[in-house]
């Protein structure tokens, strides 16, 4: 194909072995170079401290039982149960603009939309953590929905719910060190995608007012909210 | 006996069934009329009618591919290219499954989907550049095998490697048909696959640098070497693992309703691993590159138009990548490693035509220019794999989790959306 050619293989000979030598000493500097983590890189972990604090930060209830969509129960006698949105759904939203809840009589399905919440002008399902059918409506909530104070457990219930078959609904409910279990892995998840430069000037003034959602990115708030609300199902 | 009619009831019935899923499977997802949908409808429906003048008329009447210039974009482009950026899957399942890096194993079945469809629709383009496709079958079957041919390893490869990632993938099929006993089996085979994938495709990643050593008299010195063949395998590893990270950061917003928690928690420090991997796999080849230079004693040709354009290739797209990524990783900044992914990608696909379409012919009077038929029917070959990719995604357990019956025991049970799953079901 092609004719003979003349090379003197000898003549690079002694440039390639010194480029192989500083190869490889270079090699050995260049691996320790990248595996050394350079000053003031960003870590992807949250500080050590911030780590527990905002773990306690979202308070389970004892006798409250909760649904992966961050709603939770709290039974009462004769198959009814008291229905509201849990700590961490309330600090990740903020304040709320509106609320829509079903009328009375309206049927509940477990894990499906139960009521709407409205922020900012855009709506988010939470998911009903009960079958059953509704019986009250906290009226005072529905027409003052800021009044929603993440302090209080026994004002802010929602709705007031007959379950027929409360045994096996609550099957799907965790409490106690479950529940805790559960939303130390949701609060982990959470610190995790949020920005560095939010975990390190967090003010509680925020939280109750912006949410955390919003404060994480104002603009894809809703499926950050979303990704929490609506657990992975399996 | 008396069993039989039960039995054929119930075949009818799975079988009904399994023909009712599929079909409301083949609905399309999401909204139709989408600004990439209609361009790419565009561009397919273009592309199909110039195949048709392809296969009608010939390679002249839609190529500007002749006998001096027999390879053009769709070989330089579709197919040397489209492998290398395939070679993320081999390295992926190497430290997966035989290194046991678990940690990479959330994007392990994107990556693999990747790779089977980047042979399919790439190394598949193949069959539009030859004269007679219908031969394609000829080394397989023997109707002269060609054994002295460097295009017999890369036809058998291309066809074995196929099927071995076929396999690797074969599991999450089984999981979205709902077939428990069948995804066990092919389960079992995966590491087969893996091993015989491997060994593949480390032979064809550098079987395609070896059929430009035939072509020594054509290839500009400055990119002609004995060592092509390493180069191309080397070079392979970044261009793999850079397009997974490109494709992860695009992934991770248009599918990221179904991305698991174990994907979310993870993919950050994936990320900043792979990199990690392609700026210690670039060191090296930037080393290889110098020293076939200097092997090659062609200094002098670098102070050329074609030597410029060869220290664009080296210092644009090696050099600067490879600082890129090895910052990002001390910094840990992800914006800088997606731009060096990017920038790596480039540069491989600036190597793969510098060597298979633009320096070939170097000293000859006239060059070879892509008609825009040619270039029409490459973005017809990538939009279509988008497409496809996007049907198997929006099905398949490829980035959510698989259906509770398939998940795989012990060494799963580690991941953060475990704990979740294991109450729930108590």
């Amino acid at each position: 194909m092609e004719g003979f050619e003349y090379k003197d293989i000898f003549a690079t000979k002694a440039v390639e072995y010194l480029v192989i030598l500083a190869f490889l000493v270079l090699l050995v500097l260049y691996f320790r170079l990248l595996n050394k983590q350079a000053k003031g890189a960003k870590s992807d972990r949250p500080p050590e401290e911030m780590r527990v604090p905002l773990i306690d930060f979202f308070k389970v209830a004892a006798g409250y039982y909760y649904h992966l969509g961050h709603a939770w129960i709290k039974p009462e006698k004769n198959e009814s149960v008291w229905v509201g949105m849990d700590d961490f759904a309330r600090k990740l939203l903020g304040k709320i603009d509106e609320l829509v809840l079903p009328e009375p009589g309206a049927p509940l399905m477990q894990g499906e939309s139960g009521w709407k919440i409205k922020i900012a002008g855009k709506g988010l399902d939470i998911l009903s953590p009960v079958n059953g059918q509704v019986e009250d409506v906290n009226q005072i909530l529905r027409d003052h929905p800021e009044k929603l104070s993440p302090d209080d457990f026994t004002t802010s219930w929602l709705l007031k719910v007959k379950v027929p078959k409360l045994e096996s609904a609550m099957n799907n409910l965790l409490s106690g060190n479950m529940a805790t279990a559960w939303l130390n892995e949701t609060v982990k998840q959470l610190q995790r995608d949020m920005p560095d430069t939010l975990r390190e000037n967090i003010s509680e003034e925020d939280i109750k007012n912006k949410g955390l959602a919003r404060l994480m990115d104002k603009n894809n708030w809703v499926s950050i909210a979303e990704k929490f609300f609506k657990p992975v199902r399996h | 006996m008396a069993d039989e009619p039960s039995k054929s009831s119930l075949f009818w019935s799975e079988f009904k069934r399994f023909t009712e899923f599929f079909i409301s499977e083949l609905k399309p997802k999401g909204k139709l009329f989408t600004p990439f949908n209609i361009i790419a409808t565009i561009i397919i429906v273009v592309g199909v009618v110039i195949l048709f003048f392809r296969f009608a008329f010939g390679l002249g009447a839609t190529t500007n591919l002749n006998q001096e210039f027999p390879w053009g974009l769709w070989i330089g482009f579709d197919v040397v290219t489209g492998v290398a950026f395939a070679g993320g899957a081999y390295v992926l399942t190497f430290m997966v499954y035989i290194l046991r890096l678990k940690k990479y194993h959330p994007i392990i079945r994107i990556t693999v989907l990747n790779g089977l469809l980047a042979y399919v629709f790439y190394a598949g383009a193949l069959l539009l550049d030859l004269g007679r496709p219908w031969n394609v079958i000829n080394p397989v079957i023997g109707n002269s095998f060609g054994v002295s041919s460097v295009l017999f390893l890369v036809a058998w490869h291309f066809m074995l490697y196929m099927m071995a990632e076929f396999i690797e993938f074969s599991p999450a099929i089984a999981e979205w048909l709902g077939w428990k006993r069948v995804r066990k089996v092919l389960g079992s085979f995966t590491l087969a696959a893996v091993i015989f994938g491997i060994a593949l495709s480390t032979l064809h990643q550098s079987g395609l640098g070896a059929l430009f050593l035939m072509a020594k008299s054509k290839i500009h010195p400055l990119w002609y070497s004995e060592f092509i063949p390493i180069l191309f395998f080397v070079s392979s590893v970044f261009a793999g693992l850079s397009m997974v990270i490109f494709e992860g950061s695009i992934s991770q917003r248009v599918f990221r309703h179904q991305l698991t928690r174990e994907f979310h928690a993870a993919h950050h420090e994936i990320v900043y691993g792979l990199a990690k991997i392609c700026a210690g796999a670039m060191f090296v080849y930037f080393f290889l590159k110098l020293l076939v230079l200097i092997h090659g004693q062609h200094y002098e040709l670098l102070n050329t138009g074609w030597g410029y354009w060869y220290l664009v290739e080296i210092v644009v797209f090696v050099l600067i990548p490879f600082r890129l990524y090895t910052q990002a990783v001390r910094y840990r900044n992800m914006s800088m490693i997606r731009l060096a992914s990017i920038m790596a990608l480039i540069g491989i696909i600036l190597n793969r035509l510098n060597i298979s379409v633009i320096t070939y012919q170097w000293n000859a009077a006239e060059h070879y220019i892509p008609s825009w038929m040619e270039i029409e029917v490459t973005l017809m070959v990538i939009c279509a794999e988008i497409i496809v990719l996007r049907w198997i995604v929006n099905r398949m357990p490829v980035l959510k989790a698989p259906p509770g019956w398939a998940r795989e025991e012990k060494a799963e049970d580690t991941r953060p959306g475990f704990l979740i799953t294991k109450m729930e079901s108590e």
